[in-house]
């Protein structure tokens, strides 16, 4: 029954799912608040580096040329051009014009400045004309600057300042430039070309501070360039190197970088998350599989029904696992042991069983028949235990000749203990009432023998009549059962009266007999609760007036026909419910008294027969009627056999007895012939002609009986006498 | 039944048990088998149960016999129910009772 359910989401799948859920919710976190600051980033990043190239080019200057005599030279030859040369030039000298031009624009310096090539070189300027010195000087610089715009990786101008002329610019390279780019010439300029003005921030370049400055949309960064002041021990500023970039354009190339590192960041995220399921099966997957077989195991054990054997989980683990697993050992040892237990009482049940069967069998075999009949009464009983064994009871038996015990009883509780209190109470009962005539008396008796060493408080509820069929009347006494019913001529009578307390309840105490009348033809019938208390579906109760109803109407029937319908309407309004308490019912009848002979002869010596018959079974009946009896009978056979042509006579009587009436009914098949329709009272008053002529017979008949009846019946001739006869 | 005859100052018939269909034959019987020489007859009934119709016809025949010979027929000792029958029938009338 138990299939293998797939497990359709296992705890690995979930450890995963829930890693990767995890691990993609902090990488997008992460990349959204990194993509704010990259751009920030990428230009500190860059500015960081645009410094370090500017520096390092620097290191680079002055490290091949520390103090190098060319270099002091240069410096100081630049120094003293400008100084003695440059400025003593003319003014009208074209690079005087230029140094001390101001230029508006860009353009118009190199306009100018080509006009002092274009003066210079047409006319053969000699290569040491300091200006040309003072451009070799320069063109050492510009390596380094090149090589910082390399390093920038983006563009980087250059620009020197006239040493001496505050603010004024004298030579620019900007690597932007096609020509730069190209050729690795630069654009020189010498003298001012800007005037900086105040809150430009280059203002304070002549102070000698690395500031920021913007150029349009880049970011420029610059430094000094410094060598020895021949002059003094100071160093001298001939110049700045800038280096400016595009923060759109670095940010674009950041770009790849971030997501790179997103990827990273996730795989990374999934190489742990991998490992961390990995681990977990290791640490929690297995045991809980373990656990599962382990527990798979047991089940199957215990579907095979085969010896109960014990399987380890086998968990090695310290954790709560562990504990789950120790748990588990304990339930299955207990499961074990339980498992024995039920398994022995399971037979120890069987056996029980089988016992209670027999003890069933001992208890009803111990009951007196269920039918009895002889000529004064008939019994008729049930009993149907709502267990195997039940504390109901019955019991029937003549305690002399003429008097009949009869007793029902239902012993509180069920089982074991109510039968043998019944077996008991049932042998005490017998053995008092036929000992004690007193019927009191005796049921006191065995109240008190019953009351001795009852631990248990048991007790028994009884009703205990004795019939004398001679006085034709019951005593009985009614210790706390249910009253019976008394059905006398078609009437059904509750038999009320004392109830006395039960037996085996309180000991000392007395108990009040009653009389009832039982006639011939009387019947008791007497029932445990377990009849009445029956209940239906609803609840209700079967009750008395439905025993009272069932009685009325089967108060005609036979015996059984009583038990049989109230059985089928017991069931019927049970609607065959499980029976919950023993349903016990006696039903005595006190018959009437009755004689039934057949003849098949045509003979005188029958009138003898009957006669004895009669006289033998009717003993105690008045002497003077039964010699009535016999001379009717004397008088009716003489005259069928006499009078009778057929010689196959057969004779049919019955005699009975009811309410102190005898009647006699007697058949022939003889012919159609009323005795005494026909019949002339004959008185004789003197001995004349036809004295002898019969016809006395019919007219003593007459007179002997109450009643006399003639039929003639599917050729059967049937004479019908009644005669009231007196008690004995 | 028992019937014993007894020859005394009168001839003594004592009857037992019942005189019906069956014994009243033999009784019919017997009393003609027997010579009567006695001037009366007496029928003990003492211990008799009862008569019927028949023993009553077997008394009236004696009756008439002995009549025809001038002789008696007295019924002694006739029980209550004997008395019944005879007296419902009339036959007390007929016959001499004592």
């Amino acid at each position: 029954m138990n299939k293998k359910k797939k497990i359709r989401f296992p705890i690995l799948l979930k450890v995963i799912l829930l890693g990767i859920i995890t691990s993609f919710i902090a990488s997008t976190v992460a990349i959204i608040v990194n993509y704010n600051n990259m751009q920030e980033r990428a230009k500190r990043d860059l500015n960081n580096y645009a410094i370090e190239s500017l520096e390092t080019a620097q290191v680079d200057y002055n490290l091949t040329n520390p103090n190098s005599a060319d270099n002091i030279n240069s410096f100081a030859a630049v120094k003293k051009y400008v100084n003695d040369t440059l400025l003593a030039l003319p003014a009208d000298d074209p690079v005087n014009i230029a140094i001390q031009s101001n230029y508006s624009s860009f353009k118009e310096y190199e306009q100018v400045y080509s006009n002092v090539f274009s003066f210079y070189y047409p006319v053969g300027m000699p290569s040491s004309l300091p200006y040309l010195q003072f451009k070799e000087n320069y063109n050492r610089v510009n390596p380094l600057l090149s090589k910082a715009a390399i390093y920038c990786g983006q563009a980087a101008f250059y620009a020197f300042w006239h040493p001496t002329i505050e603010n004024r610019l004298i030579f620019m390279g900007d690597s932007r430039l096609e020509s730069y780019r190209e050729t690795g010439n630069y654009y020189h300029v010498a003298g001012s070309f800007y005037d900086l003005k105040p809150g430009d921030s280059i203002t304070d370049i002549g102070n000698k501070y690395v500031k920021e400055f913007k150029l349009g949309k880049y970011s420029t960064r610059f430094i000094e360039i410094q060598t020895d002041d021949p002059d003094s021990t100071d160093l001298l500023t001939i110049g700045y190197m800038f280096v400016e970039y595009d923060t759109a354009a670095v940010a674009n190339e950041y770009r790849p970088i971030l997501i790179r590192e997103i990827i990273i960041l996730t795989i990374t995220g999934l190489v742990v998350i991998i490992l961390y399921a990995i681990l977990s099966y290791f640490m929690f997957v297995k045991n809980i599989n373990k656990l599962n077989k382990a527990a798979l195991g047991i089940s199957s054990q215990l579907k095979n029904g085969s010896n109960f054997e014990l399987v380890d989980p086998n968990i090695k683990s310290f954790d709560e696992m562990k504990t789950l697993s120790d748990s588990f050992l304990v339930m299955e040892n207990q499961l074990i042991n339980y498992v024995d237990i039920i398994k022995a009482d399971a037979k120890e049940k069987e056996k029980i069983n089988a016992e209670l069967e027999i003890a069933s069998k001992i208890q009803l075999e111990a009951l007196p028949k269920s039918s009895f009949n002889n000529n004064e009464v008939s019994i008729r009983s049930f009993i149907k235990a709502a267990k195997e064994v039940g504390g109901d009871f019955y019991d029937y038996f003549y305690i002399n000749d003429y008097e009949l015990a009869i007793l029902i009883s239902d012993v509180s509780g069920k089982g074991i203990p109510a039968a043998l209190f019944m077996m008991k109470s049932k042998a005490l009962l017998k053995s008092q009432l036929k000992s004690e005539s007193n019927l009191a008396k005796a049921v006191k008796e065995v109240n008190e023998t019953l009351n001795e060493n009852n631990n248990e408080s048991l007790f028994v509820t009884s009703f205990i009549g004795i019939i004398n069929f001679e006085k034709e009347e019951i005593r009985y006494v009614n210790a706390g059962h249910e009253k019976p019913y008394i059905i006398s001529q078609n009437k059904v009578i509750k038999l009320e009266g004392n109830s006395n307390f039960v037996l085996g309840g309180i000991d000392n105490i007395d108990f009040v007999e009653e009389k009832h009348a039982f006639h011939k033809g009387d019947v008791i019938f007497m029932f445990t609760d377990g009849l009445n208390e029956s209940i239906n579906p609803e609840r209700e109760e079967f009750g008395y007036e439905r025993i009272e109803k069932t009685l009325q109407e089967t108060s005609s029937l036979p015996l059984k026909e009583v038990i049989k319908e109230l059985n089928k309407r017991l069931d019927a309004f049970t609607s065959s419910k499980d029976q919950f308490d023993d349903v016990t019912m006696l039903i005595v009848k006190s018959e009437e008294e009755k004689l039934s002979l057949h003849y098949e002869k045509k003979d005188y010596s029958v009138i003898d027969e009957v006669v004895d018959k009669f006289n033998e079974k009717f003993f105690y009946i008045d002497s003077e009627v039964k010699a009535k009896v016999g001379i009717i009978l004397d008088e009716l056979i003489n005259n069928f056999i006499s009078y009778e042509t057929r010689d196959d006579l057969v004779m049919d009587f019955d005699f009975s007895i009811i309410k102190n009436v005898l009647t006699i009914q007697i058949k022939t098949n003889g012919n159609d012939y009323d005795p005494f329709k026909n019949h002339k009272d004959k008185y004789l008053t003197s001995i004349d002609k036809d004295a002898s002529i019969g016809g006395f017979g019919i007219k003593i008949v007459k007179e002997f009986v109450d009643t006399h009846k003639y039929e003639y019946i599917d050729n059967h001739s049937i004479i019908t006498l009644t005669k009231k006869i007196s008690q004995k | 039944m028992e019937i014993s005859i007894k020859h005394e100052k009168e001839l003594v018939v004592s009857l037992k048990g019942r005189l019906d269909t069956v014994t009243s034959v033999d009784f019919t019987e017997k009393m003609n088998k027997e010579e009567i020489k006695e001037e009366v007859v007496i029928i003990d009934m003492k211990e008799l149960e009862y008569i019927s119709s028949a023993g009553l016809r077997a008394l009236l025949a004696l009756k008439k016999s002995l009549s025809a010979c001038k002789k008696e027929l007295e019924i002694h000792n006739l029980n209550p129910i004997c008395q019944e029958v005879f007296k419902v029938t009339g036959f007390n009338n007929v016959l001499t009772v004592k």
